[in-house]
């Protein structure tokens, strides 16, 4: 095995104990790991943009489309910000991005998030399997009830109306356990990710030793720091 | 002399490492013995699968990949048997990333892909598929791509010119692509393709995504706007078991099940705690004095 082999499972695996180590508490290891994942995909990042902007920019705007060069000039007033006297310049970027940025989104949200969110909840209740119509009922029930928690008019805060807003508070409850769930189990699914990385057959030799001198070290340390207490 | 603690008490005061072990415990149990757990097959990874197979030969597919280093275990194995197929039905496959740190999990994606192809079959680059590599995460790239493909960007990841490419002669917009397929990884941004591609042009979208955006993406393949998805390890290991195709997610599905169920039950200790204090007899004060 050469060097570098010996370096490319090495590296990954003590780096990725080094990270789980906060589980234990926060510790050198932990914030080695964590600042030097954050500052290689920084450099990372900076790399593989200005490749895009070179290719999609700058030479585009020196063979034959010069009006490119203006996204460059854009890009270049955001960091007019810094300078006090010419702060005043990276707004109009800023407009550009935003405004291009709302005016797609909202040209197309009314007909993909609106009309036709609003056209799912015209199902049938008649006719299908009970299950379906079941289920359907469920989403029609859902949707109104929790869109009427939202209307705060007096008719629906009275003793018999605000019952349909209650109803609705309950399906919004739902969801938002459904969300919590789902949050929960992403971050298991990553921890998973990594175990599974760490526990290839390749990699199990060298996360074990790694794993008992990362113990052994965060053991020890703590050992001291309790005998140095008065 | 220190008061007796209940046992309540002792729950509620449980200092963090010991839960974090004991969750450590249920993920790694099933690396030890697996367990042989069955994986049911959800509607939408069934839609999903269905519409990828059904794709005719020389078909035109988008292929987005924005899973970043930490999301891609949950999706890889949905990815990559996704290209994989597409590949075996003769389609053309055209990638591109909105995260500047995919392209390195792209390029190792295709070396499975192209070690498990079917014997005989082979791909050529430019002629079965393209990669323009990344674009700036932003919803004007969507947009800017399915006005004009080879306006976005004139060079490919690796320096070629798209229109000296003969797979790229005839795609010239969004119009041009038969499937957008979607790997949004944790981030969200579906609605781009779902605003800028499904409603703008019709054409058919399929998400692949972390468990974190099922909630979100579920409403849109109820309403038949997304055609279907796969979600996480959980989505990975479906398809895995209506491929046929062995990945990694079959075997994660396994500790991800153990944990969350170590979780809930977890969560209802807790909880339970929660309320009979709450709820429970309060002790009650008297001139001063707790009786």
């Amino acid at each position: 095995m050469s060097v570098v082999e010996f370096l490319t499972i090495l590296l990954p695996v003590s780096f990725t104990i080094f990270v789980m180590t906060l589980a234990y508490d926060d510790n050198p290891l932990y914030e080695i790991g964590a600042y030097l994942l954050i500052g290689s995909s920084a450099g990372w990042s900076a790399v593989v943009i200005i490749d895009f902007l070179r290719k999609s920019a700058w030479t585009p705007s020196f063979t034959g489309k010069p009006l490119y060069f203006l996204s460059i000039l854009l890009g270049l007033a955001l960091f007019a910000r810094y300078f006090k006297n010419y702060r005043w310049l990276y707004r109009y970027p800023m407009a550009i991005v935003i405004g291009t940025g709302v005016g797609l989104a909202i040209n197309g949200a009314i007909g993909a998030q609106i009309t036709k969110q609003i056209s799912a909840n015209f199902l049938p209740l008649v006719s299908g399997a009970p299950m379906t119509i079941f289920n359907n009922l469920l989403i029609i029930i859902g949707s109104m009830t929790s869109l009427s928690y939202f209307l705060f008019t007096d008719r629906f805060s009275n003793k018999y109306l605000g019952g349909i807003s209650k109803i609705g508070r309950l399906f919004l409850m739902a969801t938002f356990g459904a969300g919590f769930g789902s949050v929960m189990t992403f971050r298991i699914e990553t921890i998973i990710g990594r175990i599974d990385y760490l526990v290839l057959p390749a990699n199990l030799y060298y996360s074990i030793v790694v794993t008992i001198l990362v113990l052994a070290y965060l053991i020890g340390r703590d050992y001291l720091r309790r005998k140095k207490q008065p | 002399m220190a008061e007796k603690k209940s046992l309540i008490d002792k729950i509620q005061d449980l200092d963090p490492k010991i839960i974090y072990a004991i969750l450590l415990v249920s993920l790694l149990i099933p690396y030890v013995r697996p367990l042989g757990l069955p994986i049911p097959i959800s509607p939408e990874t069934r839609a999903y699968w269905d519409y990828i197979t059904h794709m005719p030969p020389g078909s035109v597919v988008a292929v987005q990949l924005a899973s970043d280093p930490s999301t891609i275990p949950q999706t890889r194995s949905s990815h990559q048997i996704t290209i994989l197929r597409l590949f075996e039905q003769d389609c053309k496959v055209f990638f591109f990333t909105l995260r500047d740190d995919a392209p390195p999990l792209h390029e190792e994606m295709m070396k499975w892909v192209e070690a498990h192809l079917s014997a005989g079959k082979t791909i050529t680059y430019g002629v079965n598929y393209v990669n323009i590599g990344y674009v700036a995460d932003a919803e004007a790239t969507i947009a800017s791509l399915v006005a004009d493909v080879k306006g976005l960007v004139e060079q490919d990841a690796y320096g070629n010119s798209l229109s000296s490419l003969p797979m790229m002669a005839d795609i010239n917009t969004g119009a041009d692509f038969d499937l957008v397929v979607w790997n949004d990884g944790s981030r969200g941004i579906y609605m781009y393709a779902l605003r800028q591609w499904r409603e703008k042009l019709g054409t058919p979208l399929v998400i692949i995504a972390a468990t974190i955006n099922k909630p979100g993406i579920m409403n849109y393949i109820q309403s038949g706007q997304v055609a279907g998805g796969a979600f996480g390890v959980d989505g990975g290991a479906q398809i895995e078991t209506i491929s046929g195709y062995l990945g990694d997610a079959k075997k994660a599905t396994e500790p991800g099940s153990l944990s969350a169920l170590t979780l809930t039950i977890l969560l209802l200790v807790s909880n339970t705690i929660y309320i009979s204090k709450r709820f429970g007899k309060q002790p009650e004060i008297k001139g001063g004095e707790v009786k």
